[in-house]
Parts: structure tokens; sequence; C-alpha cells
């Protein structure tokens, strides 16, 4: 990949990678670290890619990957306890923004929300994204919908 | 405003804070940074095989400074096969391997290290230089039987520096021969972690009772090992210092220092048939009187813990030609002092590698990835299970299925 397509698809998808791992991590220096690993990986990967969106599901795909063994060492479960309270993603103080509520939901939860309605993935493309079925992924989507819901009556949004 | 787009909207708050020209920079420095460090670190296979076969065949000695090693020693339990090369291809390699005990009638006693590029496994003993069991001089050896053996490691480094992006995992417990046996697993969880070729250090203070150093006196971030060395950077105040002291079973500064490189059987991932299909892994109260839930606080831990897990469901995540990683995915219900504590119970699972003609080799218990985890929360439990002692040396294609607790999976 040449030095100008490589600064082309950071600005085209850094972001979107960042924000799979802060659903997962919610923790904006695992997700820079992350975000840095991946792009990492596509600086040093020699295979081919068909498209731009084929990237992208690469890039995510990577992600996910990498925060599912992020969560699941024992070092960051351990001092999840210390660090998450210390985190701080800028808020916007706007009626429209439920970004604090969404965080409330468990990050497998999330992380389908954000790519059903965020990044506008199919639930066919989630799941091969995540690696999981499309029954597995119909219910998070399911489950989270409900949860949010559950979430935003308890602290008082009427309707949306 | 309809809710599709207020959630499109909220997600939108999440922003990198970096600019993309800096992250640029940061991915490509990374990038040169690591194909340095992989020409650096570039092993010549033939002269470190060499150098291996001639250390094993010649019998020479390591000094270390404060104990001496010998390889065969070390190997020679290890590796019980005729075929010498198939069992250093099969193992990892400790070479420089070097200990010290706070109290000369202590030993470490090194027993091997397996494992890949990316994870390690060792084993070891803390034995009397005397040969009498340490059990004997154990204070409160009862409430060690009832709520399980712990060590705290002070620190751990890799070539001289506290470890980034690394899990750790340890188990300790008293054996069969009454001496302490030691299990401590390493895992580079960023792709680019390589342990092969590193100096590994690992530092430990004393042994307690788990029940006792559960307790909640002492941080709990102070009685785990935390990244970065948290204790030996920290240390304790003089109140927790004597909480420790007045719990202390065997009072016993330790290190064990050594360098790594993986077996070539290490980076050989096995497939199996079916690996998604789960598997039950069995929790189990102490034996004896750790039966008996009354008094003291292991067994309040142990009543919460075995009530606290609604599922019990493992799936095997990962086998190479060395060890078996099997991972249990539990869920806490409300109990607030849940926790779990691998200590605390045992294992009675059984991981066995069956032949086409039927001969079973079980094979032995690493380390388990303790953690600690909310209410109602789905958490993970790495259990690693290796082929320690004579069953390390065996070939793995010999093996046609792997069981655990009588699901079988074929190997592929």
């Amino acid at each position: 990949m040449t030095e100008e397509k490589f600064c082309e698809i950071i600005g085209l998808y850094r972001e979107s990678v960042f924000r799979t791992a802060y659903c997962y991590t919610k923790n904006s220096s695992d997700s820079e670290d992350i975000t840095q690993d991946v792009f990492l990986k596509l600086y040093t990967y020699t295979g081919t890619f068909g498209s731009d969106e084929h990237i992208k599901a690469w890039l995510l795909r990577c992600t996910v990957n990498r925060c599912k063994n992020l969560v699941k060492s024992y070092w960051y479960r351990f001092s999840q306890a210390i660090d998450e309270n210390t985190e701080n993603i800028p808020q916007q103080d706007r009626r429209d923004s439920i970004l604090p509520l969404i965080m409330k939901l468990k990050p497998k939860l999330r992380t389908v929300l954000y790519m059903y309605y965020f990044e506008e993935y199919t639930v066919k493309e989630i799941a091969e994204i995540i690696g999981e079925s499309r029954t597995v992924v119909t219910t998070r989507l399911s489950r989270g919908r409900k949860k949010l819901k559950e979430l935003l009556i308890k602290e008082g949004y009427d309707e949306l | 405003m309809n809710y599709k787009k207020i959630i499109r909207n909220s997600f939108s708050d999440i922003r990198p804070f970096t600019d993309n020209e800096v992250f640029r920079k940061k991915v490509t420095e990374r990038a040169v940074q690591m194909e340095n460090k992989k020409r650096k670190t570039m092993k010549k296979p033939l002269v470190a095989f060499c150098a291996v076969i001639a250390v094993l065949s010649l019998g020479v000695t390591a000094a270390a400074a404060t104990g001496i090693i010998n390889f065969n020693s070390i190997f020679g339990r290890i590796i019980r096969t005729e075929d010498e090369a198939l069992g250093s291809s099969l193992i990892g390699n400790a070479e420089n391997v070097e200990w010290t005990t706070s109290d000369e009638d202590y030993v470490v006693d090194f027993k091997g290290v397996t494992g890949s590029n990316e994870e390690l496994i060792v084993s070891f003993e803390i034995a009397r230089a005397d040969g009498e069991p340490v059990e004997k001089y154990l204070n409160n050896k009862d409430l060690v039987e009832i709520s399980g053996l712990s060590g705290i490691i002070k620190s751990i480094t890799i070539d001289g520096e506290y470890p980034e992006h690394f899990g750790m995992s340890d188990h300790f417990s008293v054996n069969d021969n009454g001496n302490i046996e030691a299990f401590f697993t390493l895992n580079g969880y960023y792709f680019n972690n390589i342990l092969s070729g590193k100096k590994i250090t690992v530092k430990g203070i004393s042994f307690y009772p788990t029940a006792e150093l559960i307790d909640g006196k002492v941080p709990r971030e102070k009685t785990v090992f935390f990244r970065k060395g948290y204790v030996e950077k920290y240390g304790f105040t003089e109140e927790e210092k004597a909480y420790l002291d007045s719990i202390s079973v065997l009072n016993l500064e330790w290190s064990l220092e050594f360098t790594y490189s993986p077996s070539e059987a290490g980076e050989e991932k096995i497939t199996l048939e079916n690996p998604e299909e789960p598997v039950s892994i069995i929790f189990g109260k102490r034996d004896g009187k750790n039966a008996s839930p009354a008094v003291n606080n292991g067994s309040e831990y142990i009543a919460n813990l075995l009530s606290s897990y609604k599922k019990y469901e493992g799936r095997v995540v990962s086998f190479t030609a060395d060890s078996i990683r099997a991972e249990l995915s539990m869920v806490f219900d409300d109990d607030p002092k849940a926790v779990f504590e691998s200590n605390l119970c045992t294992m009675k699972n059984e991981f066995t590698l069956i032949k086409k003609d039927g001969t079973e080799t079980k094979m032995s218990m690493g380390t388990i990835s303790t953690s600690l985890g909310e209410t109602e929360t789905e958490i993970s439990v790495t259990f690693r299970y290796a082929k320690y002692n004579e069953i390390i040396a065996v070939d793995i294609s010999e093996y046609e299925y792997l069981s655990i607790n009588g699901t079988k999976f074929r190997i592929l």
C-alpha cells in the first residue's frame, strides 16, 4: 500500500476503528492503542483488497478481534476496576446525545448497535465482522434496543 | 428527531483526540521500530539448536547467582524420552536460569517452561534445601488446607522493563510432596508482543492462606499482581505490612530469572473438530475439613463462590501441541461478595489426550486466570493446561482425540 493510500485510509476509517474499539473497551487510551495496532497491521499487510469497503470491513474485524483479546485478558479485567471511573470522553451537553446511556450497555450490545445504526451495516455484514451468526447479531440488536429503552425511561426520556 | 438519528448522533461524540497526521506518524514510527527489533532479535536456528544439544548432552552446569542448576536435572525430569531432539522441539527452552531466596533453607526448583512466541507457562517449586517438605514449616497449615495457598508476585520484568500489554496469572498450591508448586503464565495480547529471546524475571514475596489474603484488609490490587510491578513500585503501608506479617504462613522472598525461547511445537496450532462445542468445567470445594462452610472467611467465600455462577460451560479456545487453553464463560449473580478465586476451589477437570488405540495421557494443570467481575456480567475465565512431566515429550500426531471432562474433540 502506498503512503498516499495509507493516509487516505486513515482519513476515511480511523474514526470508525476508534469508535468500535471504544464501544468495546470504554477507554480512550486502550482504544487509541488498538487503533494504532490495527493500522500498523494494515501498514505491514502484504495482501490485497478488492475495494475500500473491503478494507474497512477488514479493519473493523481486526479491531473486534483485538478488543476481544484485550477484554479477556486477566490484566484488563483487573485493572478496569481502577481505570474506568477516570475515563472521560468529551460529552456534548445536548438532549440529542444519549451516549452515556449507550455506554451503560454491555460491550457486545453497544458494538452491534454502533455497527447497525452508525456504520449502517446489515445484520449479515455485522455477523461477518464480529464472527458470530446472524441470529446472535439479531438477538444482540434486540436486547440492546430493549435495554436502551429501559434506561431511557429510567432517565426520564419520555419518548424518542 | 427519530431514535435512529439520536443513536447515530450519540456515537459521533466518540472521537480520537489526536489528529490524523500525528496518528500516521506514530503508526509508521512503530512499523520502523518493529522492523528494527525483528532484525536485532533474529535468531540463527542452527546455532541455537546446536547450543541446546551441546548443553543437554554435556550436562554443562550453569552457575547461578545463588544456586547451581544442572541442565540435565532440569530437563531430565521433564523429558523422559529416548529421542532427545523430539523432546527439545516440544518444550520451550530456558537458559541462564537464576534464582534467589531470602532464606538459604529454601530453594527454587525450576521445572520447565513451555509455550509460544506470545505466551509462556513456567513451572517451578519452592522446596527446602534439606529435602524436608515445606508443608511442615508452614504456619497455620490447617487454614491453608481449607482455603488454599496464595503468593504475592511483587513484580515481573521482561528484559528489565515492566511489561506493557501482557496478561499474567499464577497459581500456587501445596503439592503431594508437601512443597509449594507454582505455575506462572505470561501472555501478550498485542500481535507484536514477542517473548522469544527475552529475559523474564519474576519476584515474589511470602505466602498466605487465600481466604485471609482476599479478606479485604489489604487492597486487592496489592495482593494480585498488577502490571508495571505495582507492588514493587508502590509497596504496602505500615498497617498493611503488619497485617500481611500476621497472616503469612511462610515469610520468603524469592526470584526466578531465565531467558526464554519457545519450542517449535508451541507455534504449531492444532485444529479441533467442532471447537465451539461446549464442555462442562467442574468446580469443587476442597475436600476434607474445608467441606464445612462454617467459620472462617475462606469458607464464606467458598460458599459464595459456588453459588455465584450461573453457567459452567466452557469451550476450547486454543490448542497447540504444547498447551491447551479452555475458556469458561460465567455469569455472576447478584451476590455482592461474589469473587472468583481459583485457589479456593479444586479443579477436578480432566484434560486427556487419547491415542487411536485408546491409550490415554492426562494433561497437567497449568494456571487459571482469575478474575473479578461485576454482578450480572458475563466474564470468562481461562484455564491453561500444559504437558508437563513425562507427557511433555509426546508426539501430538499420535493422538486422535482431546477429551475435556468426557467431551471428545477429534484432533484434525
